[in-house]
């Protein structure tokens, strides 16, 4: 976890001059590369899909509070925001519950051969 | 430590007696409360022993040795997060205003996705104890880890204290306790758990909890649901005719008052979760990247769970506390305040013997939580401050462990002084405020150093301590302290809270005090970013041969 850090100061320098840094080989396996794309569309996208829901729904609340306390059923307590809020928990779990599964079945393999190929 | 044990022992039972001879207790004592109560305490002192002979190292005190698996993790993480607030101010506000209730639990579970997609992978693979492990991966490590530590010590004492200040007035209500009596034993219990047990007694006392908490709720539920045929609707009907906003109650009503203010508060909820030090701290606590994974989908289902139930409960506690006269007092209030509607419930549905259960599950609630952040708060100081920003990392682990235990000790009588100085305020603001702080500053400056190579230490730093700066000073500003707490006529800033303005001062802050830094040190840190690439996906060829071997 340590690193040896150049000192602050001085003339700046062109990057080539100053930075010792080696790096890794794994970083030319075009195998890592396809990987670290596959993951970050898919953990962006799913981030996305989860703050558009989550701001939707605090949104409407604010904007269309009305619609969401419409009973379902004429004369009955029930209004459309319960099913919605708790379908709410319920979608927030399911959405982590499809990451995981996916991370386990589709990435991890990948992951480990590629582990497999640098590890000697 | 034996002798330890006797003397809190003896320690309880004189505060016990003290109690009991308080002319004024708020309320009557409840033998069956109290024993569980003890019970509780004497069960945690055992595990703690149990742990002591296991916390050997710097890998035990801050991790439990990476040796918890991803199912015990996934309860120590639900008992970590669901404070008393959960249980007790959601079924309150669920008590006062419905439907709004359901709408604070929403936010509370919408930010663990968000930790598992962007934050826990990354991190658990860069780091090892604390998340300024990971963020001096590629930036200089004295000034980031000063700055990741302060902001995670501000956070850990505010988030302290208001826990404290709740458990003294929670445990003076339950068991008659005075309050500065209920703090010292709270803050001293605390202490010791983390003094001895370090991460493992933490640990197995937020599982023991997280079981006491879910099970009690899931009876009060069940206990509820059967008085109505356990129909929702009818559960409804009922609440709906005895409270006095009638079917109000089922639709969004005054929490979200301004969409300003909403989203505001939902950018805290959904982001200040990944930037609280003692959530973060536990994905350290498990062998591999997979188990951390785990954790969270356990943890989300439970916390779900959780709040779902908690909601069905405080719908209960319109149904059959409110129209109940002996839940109220002489003025016709809530005996003991709204908050505890829920342990009315609890006698309502389960007579005395469960009363005296929710009490100590309560009790434990607070316990659970407080010494998950006495830990986080303490290995911030020796881990970053002493170990590795003051001693370059040449400490031994003898003295890093001696420097931890003596934070502890520090933590605690600084939590317990504010805490006792505090009693009179009013601060439940204080827990949106930690996570207005946590989203803006230590979550921005995490999330940047994993994913955009631009960042440097200068941008870092600076963006994220304005974050903090800019969070603390506008929750100050703002109605909920500037008018109703200091008593200005107008508040400096209109909205309730900061974390809309704060987190976008700490992006941009970040952002342009990285990309006009031109030092030397600069350049390396953004060259280091694919190898930290590397480590982040992968992890450090360390951990690949566990990982292959778990096969």
């Amino acid at each position: 976890m340590e690193h040896t850090y150049p000192q602050d100061g001085g003339p700046t320098m062109p990057a080539e001059q100053v930075d010792d840094t080696i790096q890794n080989p794994i970083l030319e396996n075009t195998e890592f590369r396809a990987l670290v794309k596959q993951r970050r569309l898919f953990s962006w996208s799913m981030t996305a899909l989860m703050l558009a829901v989550y701001f939707g729904f605090i949104l409407s609340l604010a904007f269309i509070p009305a619609r969401l306390g419409m009973p379902i059923t004429e004369g009955q307590p029930m209004t459309w925001g319960v099913p919605i809020g708790f379908g709410m928990l319920a979608f927030t779990t399911l959405l982590v519950a499809v990451y995981v599964w996916r991370t386990n079945t589709c990435y991890d393999p990948k992951i480990k051969t590629i582990i497999r190929s640098f590890n000697k | 430590m034996k002798r330890l044990l006797i003397t809190i022992a003896a320690m309880l039972a004189s505060v016990t007696v003290y109690a009991a001879d308080l002319p004024g207790a708020v309320q009557k004592h409840n033998p069956i409360a109290i024993g569980m109560f003890l019970a509780f305490v004497i069960f945690t002192l055992f595990v703690t022993r149990w742990a002591a002979r296991k916390n050997n190292s710097v890998a035990d005190h801050y991790a439990a040795g990476g040796k918890i698996t991803g199912f015990q993790n996934g309860w120590a993480i639900a008992g970590d997060y669901m404070s008393a607030a959960s249980l007790l101010g959601i079924s309150a506000l669920v008590f006062t205003s419905g439907f709004d209730g359901l709408i604070y639990s929403i936010g509370f579970l919408a930010s663990w996705p968000i930790i598992l997609f962007l934050i826990a992978e990354p991190l658990r693979n860069l780091g090892r104890y604390t998340l300024a492990d990971v963020l001096s991966y590629r930036l200089k490590p004295r000034p980031i880890r000063a700055f990741s530590a302060s902001s995670s010590i501000v956070i850990v004492l505010l988030y302290l204290v208001s826990q404290l200040v709740g458990a003294g007035k929670l445990v003076e209500l339950l068991f008659g306790f005075d309050y500065t009596a209920a703090v010292l034993l709270v803050g001293t219990l605390m202490v010791i758990y983390v003094f001895f047990g370090g991460m493992l007694a933490t640990t197995w006392i937020q599982i023991i909890k997280a079981v006491l908490l879910l099970t009690g709720c899931v009876f009060m539920a069940f206990m509820v649901l059967s008085q109505f045929g356990f129909s929702l609707n009818q559960l409804f009907t009922q609440a709906t005719q005895v409270h006095p906003s009638h079917i109000a109650i089922m639709s969004p009503g005054g929490l979200i008052s301004d969409p300003v203010s909403a989203i505001s508060l939902g950018l805290a909820l959904v982001f200040g979760t990944a930037g609280l030090p003692h959530i973060l701290m536990r994905f350290f606590t498990v062998g591999n990247v997979k188990a951390a994974r785990q954790s969270i989908l356990y943890a989300t289902g439970l916390v779900g769970i959780g709040y779902a139930l908690i909601v069905i409960i405080g719908f209960g506690t319109i149904a059959l506390v409110a129209s109940n006269p002996a839940y109220h007092d002489a003025s016709g209030g809530i005996s003991g305040g709204v908050n505890m509607v829920a342990i009315h419930l609890a006698h309502n549905v389960g007579g005395n013997v469960f009363l005296g259960f929710m009490c100590a599950v309560s009790f434990s609630t607070i316990l659970a939580v407080v010494a998950g952040l006495t830990l986080a708060g303490s290995s911030a100081v020796s881990h970053d401050l002493y170990a590795h920003a003051l001693r370059r990392g040449t400490a031994s682990d003898r003295e890093e462990m001696r420097v931890s235990r003596v934070t502890t000790i520090a933590l605690g009588v600084l939590s317990i002084l504010l805490a006792i100085a505090f009693e009179k305020q009013n601060i439940a603001f204080i827990v949106s405020l930690t996570f207005s702080i946590a989203a803006s500053s230590n979550f921005p400056v995490l999330l940047l150093s994993i994913y955009w190579k631009g960042l440097t230490t200068r941008g870092a730093v600076i963006g994220g301590s304005l974050g903090l700066v800019s969070a603390i000073t506008l929750c100050i500003l703002s109605p909920t302290v500037w008018v109703k707490i200091l008593h200005n006529p107008q508040a400096w800033f209109p909205y309730e809270y900061p974390a809309l303005f704060s987190m976008a001062v700490a992006f941009v802050g970040i952002f342009w005090f990285s990309i006009t830094d031109r030092s030397v040190s600069a350049i390396g840190e953004r060259n280091r970013f694919e190898n930290q690439l590397v480590d982040s996906e992968l992890g450090t060829p360390a951990t690949w041969r566990a990982l292959l071997k778990a096969d």
